[in-house]
């Protein structure tokens, strides 16, 4: 982790005088209880989390805004020690042209439509936080460029660096009661840490629809799990990372007054091939609320590493003029488990927030695949003071 | 573009549409229809003078903040950068927010278009990701304020027909009252009242009337500035007479025809931002 550090002390030593206008942070600290678990006799962790969270945003352009250097440093502090973290989600330069764009450093990029899953994000690794789909994500080492035409805009990523992903805490839990050890990784034939991957995307906007198509070779960021034996002669689970390719689909279609929404998933690992979709609809009422229902599907089954590959998503977001809610509800079409939470935050003067979480799983949790992400009744609190 | 381009396209603009958002209350009087009556005609010929002061730019980037006043007097601020760009015959506006802080950097894109329903796209900046968004209906609230979408976007070719009314006053100022009736059926309102500066041609109040006719609101339009060829109302108020809460725009540092990027108005665009 001395790395990025060294390297954002010298971005913030040499940053022009002119840093005022054009960077932005935030401190937020979050205190969480979840209900007792069963932890199959293995050590878990306890019924509560703390963490406090720092991130910032510079951005500097110059030259006309030719040339651009962004830098996203994320800091998270947990007293327990576990779950302390530095990240530089973006710490990248730019070049920009009439017609394209070449960008190369650390980089956070969205690629996906849909509320209830993400499926076609793949290209940065996922550092999971919360329950049902949350996750943030991490930075990755990438150099990017991007040529736009009238027929649509079209990325070619060259992603030199694999990251593992991160299970800490209850957001690293799986159904299954054998703890996931994140410090054990398997890789596959020709999965390692530096590896020539790539990535490319095209995205048209045509009217109504908002269309992605995008197609990753390398290692998958997604891991499997294999059961090991830990130092202690104990059963663990390991994630597993294989060199495979996967083909992404992510389309929006505005129309009278509903939005379309689709995202679907062919991956590749080696050994296995699975697919996975999620689509649905949005539909807007005035501008203050928005509700959701959608259906997402894995191919996997019992052997899917999410909870939601055969579930039903209704959810719905609330805009006041001082917060927000948001609601949301995954029924299982099999089993009826359900997976339902609510946030709500609160703007409380003009620059800090209040927020409050809860989920609940109701259900059976055998009926749950062994390698889902575990759904959990817990209640969080945020205060979030921006600078 | 080519100067000579440019300068085609302002003028098909300028007599094809008004101008833009947050200022199209004060040039929405381009086009309409000149009925065959005199009041008609004399309506659309102020009209006409109005939006040759106010419209016809290719683009412009202004600093906003509105001020939302609830019936109970507690104010809250919101802290934005708008830009906007005419496109084919319609408009693209971005506005990009800087408070409240919990909000800053969070953008909104909307594409509208003569004849089609707006598209809108949100940026999220804590995800990086790009939402489209079901556009608003044209009468709904513009983010929780008292001006409609239709109070503030880009307004069409024959939104209105005209009805001249006469001359009047405004404290000690002469001015011309047109009534203006909206064309689309799915408006919020069955005709507005504009009051005209005599020597001028500046817009200075809009009385906005519901579909059962009641007066709903009231806009007033204070500190009028020239940019360039442009003149420009810096302060725009709302005041609704049904809910009495009031909505205060206040706009600075406009700059028109900068050259702005197409590229900066599209959904992809968006996510690439520097911020």
């Amino acid at each position: 982790m001395r790395g990025p550090f060294t390297v954002l002390a010298a971005v913030c030593l040499l940053w022009p005088a002119s840093l005022s206008a054009q960077w932005q942070a935030s401190v937020s600290a979050q205190g969480s209880a979840f209900r007792g678990l069963d932890s199959g006799g293995y050590p878990g962790p306890g019924p509560t989390e703390a963490v406090v969270v720092l991130d910032a945003s510079l951005v500097r352009q110059w030259a006309d805004g030719r040339y651009a250097l962004r830098a996203t440093p994320s800091f998270r502090w947990d007293p327990s020690g576990e779950r302390t973290r530095v990240d530089l989600r973006d710490l990248n330069l730019s070049a920009i042209g009439a017609h394209w764009e070449f960008s190369v450093g650390m980089k956070e990029i969205f690629w996906g439509a849909t509320e209830s899953r993400r499926l076609v994000d793949g290209v940065n690794q996922r550092d999971l936080v919360g329950g049902g789909e949350e996750y943030a994500r991490m930075g990755q080492l990438m150099a990017d460029l991007t040529v736009f035409s009238s027929w649509g805009t079209i990325d070619v990523l060259l992603l030199p660096w694999f990251r593992e992903r991160t299970f800490d805490g209850h957001s690293g839990l799986l159904w299954s009661p054998l703890p996931v050890d994140a410090d054990r990784p398997v890789y596959g034939p020709g999965a390692r840490t530096w590896r020539p991957d790539w990535a490319v995307r095209w995205t048209h906007t045509l009217g109504p629809v908002d269309l992605g198509l995008s197609h990753l070779q390398g290692t998958l960021r997604e891991p499997g799990f294999v059961e090991t034996a830990s130092d202690h002669g104990r059963t663990i689970l390991a994630p597993r990372y294989d060199v495979g390719g996967q083909t992404g689909l992510d389309l929006q279609v505005a129309a009278g007054g509903l939005i379309w929404k689709l995202e679907a998933l062919i991956a590749e690992p080696q050994p296995g091939r699975y697919m996975a979709a999620a689509g649905g609809i949005e539909y807007g009422v005035g501008d203050f609320l928005a509700l959701f229902l959608e259906y997402a599907w894995d191919s996997r089954g019992r052997e899917a590493t999410t909870s939601f590959g055969d579930d039903v998503f209704v959810g719905g977001r609330l805009f006041l003029p001082d917060g927000q809610v948001n609601a949301g509800v995954y029924l299982d079409r099999r089993s009826f488990n359900t997976a339902l939470s609510v946030a709500v935050d609160w703007r409380v003067g003009n620059s800090a927030t209040v927020g409050l979480e809860a989920g609940a799983f109701l259900g059976d949790s055998a009926l749950e695949p062994p390698l889902g992400r575990r759904q959990q009744t817990r209640l969080s609190v945020r205060f979030t003071r921006y600078f | 573009m080519s100067e000579s381009t440019g300068r085609r396209r302002r003028r098909h603009r300028a007599a094809e549409r008004g101008a833009s958002i947050g200022l199209t209350v004060l040039a929405s009087f381009s086009g309409g229809r000149a009925g065959a009556q005199d009041v008609g005609r004399e309506g659309l010929s102020i009209a006409r003078e109005v939006d040759r002061r106010t419209g016809g730019y290719e683009d412009y980037e202004a600093r906003l903040t509105m001020v939302l006043v609830s019936r109970d007097g507690k104010e809250r601020v919101r802290e934005m950068e708008v830009s906007a760009l005419a496109s084919g015959n319609g408009e693209r506006t971005l506005l990009i927010f800087q408070s409240p802080r919990d909000l800053a950097g969070t953008a909104l894109l909307s594409h509208s278009q003569v004849g089609a329903s707006d598209d809108q796209w949100l940026y999220l900046p804590s995800m990086k990701r790009v939402k489209r968004i079901a556009a608003a209906k044209q009468s709904g609230s513009f983010m929780g304020s008292e001006f409609a979408y239709e109070d503030i976007s880009s307004q069409e070719v024959g939104n209105f027909t005209y009805h001249y009314e006469g001359e009047s006053r405004i404290g000690d100022t002469e001015v011309y009252v047109v009534e203006r009736f909206p064309v689309d059926e799915s408006s919020g309102y069955s005709r507005q009242r504009v009051y005209v500066d005599r020597s001028d041609y500046l817009p200075l109040r809009i009385e906005y009337f519901d579909t059962r006719g009641e007066h709903l609101k009231t806009l007033t339009l204070t500190e009028y500035e020239q940019r360039g060829p442009y003149w420009r109302a810096g302060s725009m108020t709302m005041e609704n007479h049904q809910t009495e809460a009031v909505t205060r725009l206040e706009w600075s540092d406009f700059r028109f025809d900068v050259g702005l990027n197409e590229r900066r108005f599209t959904a992809d665009g968006l996510g690439r931002r520097g911020r």
